[in-house]
């Protein structure tokens, strides 16, 4: 065999054991790599709840080192590579000389030239060659990665929870789902929903009286959850959930006929400009259902005996027609062409959408009804009398169920605001157990009577066991014991002789009979009245009767003397609810029309329940349960 | 291929075995009166061996002169000296006509100078002026001299071995790009070793002066540069070799700083410097054919005088040697 042959020859072994290495080397590359995406994949698919199956694991991983195998032996891999292994392995320890190298590139050129010393460096490299064995020229290794490896191993076994499983047992891991923990049920005092629970005992009612079967089960459902609030059998992200879908159900079915009720509003105001319908105008307008039927019978009357009491009906009734329309636009009553003319304008260019629109909101489709009512009714009185009389007789289309649902807005709003109320509560905490604005609740129900008796604001000697020494940056100075919606005014404002109680009662924690300038946890509602807001009135001492006060100016007790001796009693005074009822629907006004702040309302709003008046025994409260 | 006659492989073998013995024998003679400068010496035998000119870069008294001598001595080749000065003239290198006067009649005879000689020291070349030198060059290229109208062979082996002093640069002509592409090696010398000054102390204070004695005739010196040019290259060294040198262009080179800081890069005579040296080195070692290593080995003294740095190289500070230097850090061997 000749050099060059020989040559190759020993090549051609270097290279099959450098691509067995190689297969080894880049199979462990790639199951390292393998595994490495294994385990990060398994650990998302953890974190998502998945479970693993560790025979797909152990498939990729093997597929990943047949891959990576036929990769490393399949590689290119070069003579002159070679021939550098061989090299190396030639001159081990010490520089190269490129022998086998060399060789290899004269091997070719030997062929055809008659070189002495190129033959002779080919002899030479393979005479060098010779001795040298495939393992000595290319030792096996250990493989690069093999720590990584491991550390791939590693990584996927325990993000795979390897040591959780069982020995031996090849099943699917199952991760079982995150469960929520059990949330703490929110157990509330009966007492502490007694205003809202009236508020919707008031709302059934007026819907049981109207016949409004929504809002009835609108009440009936409300009822059912509070009454599951102070079950405990919510917790308080559940209660509020379910208190916030009422309150969205009732927003929309106060929506409902708000709408209705400005219509019928502007549709009584276009009455009233004519003197024959003018009496239906104001039923309309007052959403009186009995007075709307009345006038139109009345209406009806003349209409069958007078041509001009017909014409001023029709004319009227077109009028409102226009009205309605353009009640529903939310604008205020224009002239009746000008709102008809609008309202044609606005359907025409809407088209069948405003149609479709109209069937879908029931709002839009009762205004619609009611304006066809009107429409129709001014086309029959046009058109003779008997048809006018009877049309009238009628109802005028639906008139008077229109003013009933119309009236049902303020009881709609009523169970509104409840949920609304109860959802803010349970915001704010005041639901909890041991809320201080319970506790005051019950003083105002008079329920503490009992510590009132003998004390006043500033009576230091007095014995105070419930008395509370309030946190003076949450309010605890003005008399309510920390009740939060009562700090609007601050401690030093003028006037505010409110701070005086809570003061007082400070002062009088602190000079308990023991002496101990700790405080002693009382109620957090003080027990004197809340200064005087209206000017220092006669401080008539009650003992839970009503008692006539003389005072200079007046036969009776003014609203002050009133307020103030109320509050001394719980707010249980039957004349405290005649002077409650005055200031009672100016407020829901003032809430209604945005006057007060929203951020204020529901503080204006409270603090009005908290001294609404309380059941006596002479004067049952409406809402009592 | 057959089996090659083994007298042919002894043959060769054995031309090469011969190479190294001789080489070692004149190293050996040369050291016995040069201390150290291994380097030097090596490189000088090289370019000898190579038929080309070395240029010696070195502050004086480092034995320039008693290099050249020493190896005029073992080589039994004539020696010349010259001074270079401001003042040398090209005649008072190359020779001039003379009239001279044999038997009544005066004709014009060629005085040689001190250019025909085997072993030219042209010390301190960069004090001549650049026409002085270009007289030197073009003889060490062409290897012949004009006069007049006639062209003198300068007598092989014909080796010059160029001094310059690096510190004393004023006053001098430095010597052309062109030119210095002409050396074949330029080579450092740098203060001996300590122990290698005890010695040259030990030897040259002494009583007794050592004797060199000529160990390779002028014939065996050019079989052996014949035999210098019979040794094959491999594709992938030679390939290697014009790597780098391509990698000294800044225009071609990937490397960074040859970018930055190079002008211009060696030219083809780099390379071939590059292939000749390594094949000495090969030889020089008993091998029948040069390695990657050998021609890194030789890159330094063959190139650093071909690559010239641009302004911002030169301000920089950096040497030839750095460049290259990274340049053979970062170049494949085989690609």
């Amino acid at each position: 065999m000749s050099e060059s042959a020989e040559l190759m020859r020993m090549l051609r072994r270097i290279k099959r054991r450098a691509r067995r290495l190689a297969a080894i080397e880049a199979a462990v590359a790639a199951t390292t790599l393998g595994l490495g995406a294994l385990a990060l994949g398994v650990a998302v698919w953890r974190a998502r709840g998945g479970s693993v199956s560790w025979r797909v694991a152990e498939t990729a991983a093997g597929a990943c080192t047949l891959v990576g195998a036929a990769w490393g032996a399949t590689r290119r891999l070069s003579d002159v590579r070679c021939a550098r292994l061989l090299d190396a392995a030639i001159d081990r320890g010490g520089k190269t000389a490129d022998r086998v190298l060399s060789a290899l590139s004269f091997s070719k050129i030997c062929e055809a030239n008659d070189a002495p010393l190129a033959r002779a460096a080919l002899a030479d490299a393979v005479a060098r060659a010779r001795a040298l064995s495939p393992a000595v020229v290319a030792p096996a290794r250990r493989p690069r990665a093999l720590p990584a490896l491991a550390g791939a191993t590693l990584a996927l076994l325990a993000v795979g929870g390897w040591p959780a499983r069982a020995p031996g047992a090849r099943r699917d891991v199952a991760v079982p789902l995150a469960t929520t923990p059990q949330e703490p049920r929110l157990r509330v005092a009966a007492e502490a929903l007694e205003a809202e629970l009236a508020e919707l005992a008031a709302a059934a009612t007026a819907a049981d009286a109207a016949g409004d079967v929504d809002l009835m089960a609108l009440a009936r459902e409300a009822r059912t959850t509070l009454d599951a609030l102070e079950d405990g059998a919510l917790g308080r992200g559940e209660a509020l959930d379910r208190i916030s879908a009422l309150a969205a159900r009732a927003k929309e079915a106060t929506d409902e006929t708000e709408g209705q009720r400005t219509a019928l509003r502007a549709a009584g105001k276009a009455l009233e400009s004519t003197p024959a319908t003018r009496a239906l105008g104001r039923a309309l307008a007052a959403a009186d259902a009995s007075a709307t039927e009345q006038a139109l019978r009345e209406l009806a009357a003349s209409a069958a005996t007078s041509e001009r009491a017909r014409a001023d009906v029709a004319s009227a009734m077109s009028a409102a027609a226009s009205g309605v329309g353009s009640g529903a636009s939310g604008e205020d009553a224009a002239g009746p062409g000008e709102g008809r003319r609008r309202l044609n304008r606005e359907r025409e260019a809407a088209g069948a959408s405003a149609g479709e629109a109209a069937r879908a909101d029931p709002s839009a489709r009762r205004l619609e009804h009611l304006r066809r009512d009107l429409d129709e009714t001014a086309a029959a009185c046009r058109a003779d009398a008997a048809a006018c009389a009877k049309r009238l007789q009628d109802g005028a289309g639906g008139l008077p169920r229109a003013a009933r649902e119309a009236s049902e807005t303020a009881s709609r709003r009523r169970l509104e605001n409840a949920m609304r109320q109860v959802r803010e509560r349970l915001h704010r905490g005041e639901l909890d157990e041991g809320a201080p604005e319970r506790r005051f609740g019950k003083v105002a129900r008079g329920e503490s009577r009992a510590d009132q008796r003998g004390t006043r604001a500033g009576d230091p000697g007095a014995p105070e066991p419930e008395a509370v020494v309030p946190d003076e940056t949450a309010g605890g100075t003005n008399g309510e014991g920390g009740e939060e919606i009562f700090v609007d005014e601050p401690a030093s404002q003028e006037g505010g002789a409110v701070t005086n109680a809570g003061a007082d009662a400070k002062g009088a924690a602190a000079q308990s009979a023991d002496g101990q300038s700790a405080a002693v946890a009382g109620n957090g509602a003080g027990h004197e009245a809340g200064g005087e807001p209206l000017g220092r009135g006669s401080s008539p001492p009650t003992r839970g009767h009503d008692r006539e006060v003389h005072v200079r100016d007046g036969a009776g007790p003014n609203r002050s003397e009133v307020i103030e001796a109320s509050a001394r009693r719980g707010f249980a005074a039957r004349g405290y609810v005649r002077v409650f009822d005055d200031y009672q629907p100016v407020v829901e006004e003032s809430l209604a029309t945005e006057a007060v702040p929203e951020g204020r309302r529901y503080v204006v709003r409270r603090y009005f329940q908290l001294i609404r008046p309380r059941a006596t025994a002479e004067t049952p409260t409406p809402g009592a349960r | 291929m057959t089996a090659e006659p083994a007298p042919a492989l002894a043959e060769a073998a054995d031309a090469v075995a011969r190479f190294r013995e001789d080489l070692a024998r004149l190293s050996r003679e040369i050291g016995q009166r040069l201390v150290g400068q291994a380097d030097v010496v090596e490189g000088v035998v090289a370019a000898l061996l190579a038929g080309g000119h070395v240029l010696l870069e070195g502050v004086p008294g480092l034995g320039k002169t008693l290099l050249v001598k020493t190896l005029a001595e073992a080589l039994e080749l004539s020696f010349s000296r010259i001074q270079f000065t401001p003042d040398l003239m090209p005649a008072d290198v190359v020779g001039t006509n003379m009239i001279m006067e044999t038997g009544g009649e005066r004709r014009f005879e060629f005085q040689r100078g001190p250019i025909f000689a085997n072993l030219i020291l042209a010390d301190e070349i960069n004090r001549a002026t650049p026409k002085t030198q270009s007289a030197l060059l073009e003889a060490m290229q062409e290897q012949s001299v004009t006069v007049g109208k006639q062209t003198y062979a300068l007598p092989p082996p014909f080796f010059v071995l160029a001094t310059q002093n690096p510190i004393e640069m004023e006053g001098t002509y430095p010597l052309p790009e062109a030119q210095l592409d002409r050396f074949f090696f330029k080579l450092r010398v740098d203060l001996p070793a300590n122990a290698d000054l005890h010695a040259i102390l030990d030897r040259t204070t002494g009583a007794t002066d050592p004797v060199v004695r000529p160990v390779l005739g002028r014939a065996r010196l050019l079989e052996l540069r014949e035999l210098v040019r019979q040794v094959p290259v491999a594709r992938p060294i030679q390939d290697y070799a014009v790597r780098l040198i391509e990698a000294t262009h800044p225009e071609r080179s990937k490397v960074p700083r040859v970018r930055k800081l190079v002008r211009y890069g060696s030219s083809p005579r780099g390379a071939q410097a590059l292939i000749l040296a390594a094949k000495i080195r090969a030889l020089a070692d008993g091998r029948f054919a040069p390695s990657l290593d050998d021609v890194r080995r030789v890159a330094a003294p063959a190139l650093r005088h071909r690559v010239l740095l641009n302004f911002e190289g030169e301000a920089e500070g950096v040497s030839t040697d750095a460049v290259l230097g990274e340049i053979l850090a970062v170049l494949p061997e085989v690609t």
